[in-house]
């Protein structure tokens, strides 16, 4: 009975033990089973991030802006090597580097499987590297800038681990990226990969983009502009070479510059792209489309004279307006532009009225950024008409209380040259695909509506910019082979820490173009702060309209030696046979 | 030849010796899934892994041998030898200390810190080596039969010295080693037996809270890995992870230094949460033979011994686990029925010894592999990969067998 009794007793707690290890096995296996499968399958799997190609950027011509190659890299898993320092020995030697900086390398790495050891390896030195235990050699994608500084502003840069940060390169990094792999692995404790687990997605390079740009003329004009800088010991620099028919830039020069392969090195701002980014008082460079404005609003005539005060006009509400260098009398508006009449140019001003003037420099794309295919653009600032003063209508007519661009002046002119049409800059031609074949054709759009009367249009241009440069201000700029328009700009900067201007710091612009009836090419050239002591003077005409003149030139030979604009165009340019058409 | 199957309670001892069977089967199987097919990758373990399985069949085999060889002779000579049998053992654990404390022997080498192994070796071959705290379990729960067959003054408290001496002389000598799994083991064993044998039941809870009452001085003598091998248990709760990390006093008390969770995941709770996420994520019905993320990869260290029990639960899923602590539990419910059958006292407290033993085996087993108990170094008797562990539960099942078979005495039974 005793016995019986015991062996219940036993055997009733045996069932209570095993029931409780069964319940906890029902517990673990089926209510939380989900939460710890997932966590197992997290600890056990890697990544191996597969990298696709960067795409390329080209010139218009098909020249190689940027490009990425495959290098081999030579590395060390630190956790495969117990002997750091006998490693590091037998390394050294083959990647010609100090034991030591390769001892720090790996013993400091923090990633327990990779640490970088040499980047570039060449063939023979991967071979005798991948020989050596804990010593790997792996692809990679490098970024390669064989055009050095030359549209380093354009093309921008790209970090080491092929991001976009600036120009072209942060514009379009998401099409230039492409989309990276995934190769998910099974990992062992270690987290050494034993073998793939099936894979879900797939490595896509990213797309090439040509651009407007043409390598040749942007050497033309980046040359040129650094003699220049240098000849006047000017701080900035900026060389604009559009094609006004569509708005294509043809070359976009910002000095000083710097090297995209080792932009970190680089003064920040150099870094800048002076041409979207800069921000001043354009002075007389304004004038002609003011008067253009003026034309189309009607409220002045080619014919009519304007009385202009004999240099000194003063008024209630708007003070004391002063020429230049000497006072005028009576001048029609091709005079005034020609001899760049500030008093001209504000009693245009007050005719047109508040308004018509806001307006008009709207539809010409003042205030607002013109939507170039670079980030960073800045948009220039007119104030709104309610903040306007009397001072305000009679000092923008000649570039004063309005802050522009560089690019905007030239969508400005590029507008003046294309008989009226709007025009939209833009740098980037085609996006193409690892084939060749073109994803996107980046068409600039047709001639729809006029921003001013053609007629107003191609009177500013070959009656009133030609006699800048035939007659006036721009004289310098007067190439034997193609009539040029074109007009010089002398602004003073504002002062940044009291009110008033300057006037030791200049901003010397000049806008050309060619050939006059039919413009092919337009040039805008602006150097901020030319140095005044040196004695060779300091106005647009006199530092930047000979740069322009000389850009043009080449420009235009360049692309009439590669027929790359039209015998009709050519027939334009002797102005002495306009039967020849 | 088949003299080990004559006798009494045949039905009980051929389901008994299928179920044994049955696990050995079991664990040969499991053992083999861990080493096959090999992995692939450099995983040192993996060479080694893949011919386990043989060495199981072999100590299977001798093992079967051992169990018939401990059926030629009636059990009660083992009784009468025991305390021959119980002196051997004892010396044999001496040795070991001697090579742990006085002059390490070529025969007793230090293994992963302990002196557990005697290795002996012939000419360069290598005979199995042997763990006498395994050999003692079996000793000690002989003798301790032995001791208590007749005598009942054990009534009183001062009566359970003479028990206890014989337990803890034992004790002492493997928790030198150290082995402390095994050491935990004797105690509920003498309990039990000594329950089965009589003793007052207040007797035993009046010890019981002596000892309760000894923990806590316990507790701050113990190392802190060992702290922390029972603290882990409790440490599975977020909740108290995160008391701990922000009491350092309680941190202090738990493992003995500051307590940190990312400390705890990757070193002290590491093998607890490895098990259990192969118990878990086994599901209800398992990856399959061979099949699973933790069968190879060393995700699991000693997925192969201690915690075999992962491996089945994570290949063979809920379904399994419960099919396994099924037939363990009919195996000791056969040896229950042995011992229930049996009216030579000695008999049955031997039984019950083996019964006590082999239960309390598994289920602290399986309980560290699920969390529920601290990690110790115990087997899972018949499944686990290790030939002294194997041989000795082969012999005790053997024991019991004999007893079962064995015809009572004739004289008339006690009131």
């Amino acid at each position: 009975m005793k016995n019986v009794r015991i062996t219940i007793v036993l055997f009733g707690l045996l069932i209570v033990a095993f029931g409780a290890l069964a319940g906890r096995c029902l517990f673990l296996q089926y209510f939380r089973t989900d939460y710890y499968t997932d966590v197992c399958t997290k600890q056990q799997q890697g990544f191996i991030n597969r990298q696709p190609q960067r795409g390329v950027i080209l010139d218009c011509r098909g020249r190689v802006f940027a490009a990425s190659n495959k290098v081999q890299t030579i590395f060390a898993e630190p956790r495969a090597i117990t002997e750091p320092k006998d490693t590091s020995s037998q390394l050294a030697p083959i990647v010609d580097m100090g034991a030591h900086i390769i001892c720090r390398l790996i013993t400091e790495s923090n990633n327990p499987g990779f640490a970088r050891i040499k980047t570039d390896a060449e063939p023979n030195q991967c071979r005798a590297a991948r020989r050596i235990p804990g010593i790997g050699v792996q692809p990679e994608w490098q970024r390669h800038y064989p055009m050095g500084p030359a549209a380093a502003h354009v093309v921008g840069f790209a970090s080491t681990d092929d991001r976009g940060l600036e120009g072209i390169e942060l514009q379009y990094d998401k099409d230039l990226r492409g989309s990276a792999g995934k190769n998910v692995f099974f990992a062992d404790i270690s987290r050494r990969p034993v073998r793939l687990r099936p894979q879900t997605s797939s490595v896509t390079d990213g797309v090439g983009i040509i651009l407007t740009i043409d390598s040749t003329i942007q050497q033309f004009a980046r040359t040129e502009l650094q003699q220049r800088l240098a000849e006047y010991q000017a701080q900035s620099g900026v060389a604009i070479v559009a094609e006004p028919k569509t708005g294509a830039i043809l070359g976009m020069v910002s000095l000083p510059d710097f090297d995209p392969a080792n932009f970190s090195s680089a003064e920040p701002n150099d870094l800048r792209n002076h041409a979207i980014t800069d921000q001043y008082e354009p002075g007389s460079l304004l004038k002609p489309v003011i008067a253009a404005i003026a034309l189309d609003c009607a409220v002045v005539n080619e014919e009519e004279k304007i009385f202009c005060e004999n240099g000194n006009y003063r008024g209630r509400g708007f003070g004391r307006i002063g020429e230049y260098r000497e006072g005028f009398a009576n001048l029609t508006l091709r005079e005034i532009l020609i001899k760049s009449s500030n008093i001209g140019m504000a009693k245009i001003g007050q005719r047109l009225g508040k308004d018509k003037l806001y307006k008009g420099l709207k539809l010409f794309g003042f205030g607002k950024k013109t939507g170039i295919d670079l980030p960073g653009e800045a948009g220039g600032l007119i104030w709104p008409v309610r903040k306007w003063t009397g001072y305000s209508v009679t000092r923008i007519p000649f570039g004063h209380e309005i802050t522009v661009t560089t690019i905007q002046l030239v969508q400005a002119f590029c507008i003046l040259a294309n008989g009226g049409h709007p025009v939209r800059p833009y740098l980037v031609r085609a996006i193409v695909d690892n084939e060749g074949q073109i994803v996107k054709l980046k068409r600039p759009p047709p001639n729809i509506g006029y921003v001013i009367d053609p007629k107003v249009a191609s009177w500013i241009v070959t009656e009133a910019m030609v006699g800048v440069v035939n007659e006036g201000t721009g004289k310098r700029a007067k190439l034997e082979k193609w009539q040029v328009f074109g007009k010089t700009g002398t602004a003073n900067i504002a002062k940044s820490d009291e009110k008033g201007y300057s006037d030791r710091y200049y901003v010397a612009s000049f806008v050309c173009g060619a050939p006059a009836e039919d413009p092919a090419v337009i040039v805008l050239v602006s150097i901020r702060r030319p140095n005044r002591s040196l004695g060779k003077g300091y106005t647009g005409g006199a530092v930047a309209s000979p740069v322009a003149a000389k850009i043009l030139e080449k420009t235009l030979t360049y692309l009439e030696n590669n027929q790359l604009f039209s015998p009709a165009q050519q027939s334009h340019h002797y102005r002495d046979k306009p039967g020849d058409i | 030849m088949y003299e080990f199957l004559k006798g009494r309670l045949l039905f009980v001892r051929v389901i008994l010796l299928a179920c044994v069977a049955a696990l050995v089967v079991i664990g040969i199987v499991t053992i083999y899934s861990v080493g096959h097919p090999a992995e692939t990758g450099a995983a040192e373990a993996g060479g080694q892994l893949a011919d386990l399985w043989k060495k199981q069949v072999l100590f299977a085999a001798l093992g079967a041998i051992v169990f018939v060889a401990v059926n030629l002779i009636s059990y009660r000579r083992f009784g009468a030898a025991s305390a021959s049998i119980y002196a051997a053992v004892l010396m044999l654990l001496g040795v070991l200390l001697v090579s742990k404390y006085i002059v390490t022997l070529p025969f007793a080498p230090e293994i992963n810190g302990t002196y557990r192994w005697i290795r002996i070796s012939i000419r360069g071959f290598a005979l199995p080596s042997v763990q006498p705290s395994e050999l003692c379990k079996l000793a000690f729960i002989i003798a301790l039969a032995w001791y208590l067959r007749y005598r009942s003054n054990y009534r009183n408290l001062w009566a359970l010295t003479g028990p206890f001496v014989l337990t803890l002389l034992p004790m002492i000598l493997i928790l030198l080693e150290p082995d402390l799994g095994t050491v935990l083991l004797m105690m509920p064993i003498l309990f039990v037996m000594l329950f089965a044998a009589g003793a007052k039941v207040k007797h035993l809870l009046v010890i019981l809270l002596f000892a309760l009452l000894c923990t806590p001085l316990l507790w701050f003598k113990m190392e802190p890995y060992q702290r922390t091998r029972i603290s882990s248990v409790l440490l599975q709760s977020d909740w108290l992870r995160d008391k701990a990390e922000r009491h350092p006093m309680l941190g202090e008390i738990l493992v003995g230094t500051r307590f940190s969770t990312t400390q705890w995941k990757s070193n002290w709770g590491y093998h607890l949460i490895r098990s259990k996420y192969a118990v878990a994520s086994g599901g209800t019905k398992g990856y399959g033979f061979g099949k699973g993320p933790f069968v190879k990869y060393n995700f699991l260290p000693e997925r192969h011994n201690d915690f075999v029990f992962a491996m089945i639960a994570h290949q063979w899923g809920f379904v399994g686990c419960v099919g396994l602590l099924a037939i363990y539990m009919v195996v000791i419910a056969c040896g229950l029925e042995i011992a229930a059958n049996n009216t030579d006292p000695f008999g049955r407290l031997l039984a019950t010894g083996i019964v006590a033993m082999f239960a309390l085996e598994v289920i602290v087993n399986v309980s560290m592999t699920v969390g529920l108990m601290p990690i110790t170094g115990l087997t899972l008797p018949l499944v686990s990969y290790g030939g002294s562990s194997l041989v000795v539960s082969m012999a005790a099942m053997g024991l019991l067998n004999n007893v079962g078979r064995s015809r009572p005495f004739t004289v008339a039974p006690k009131s």
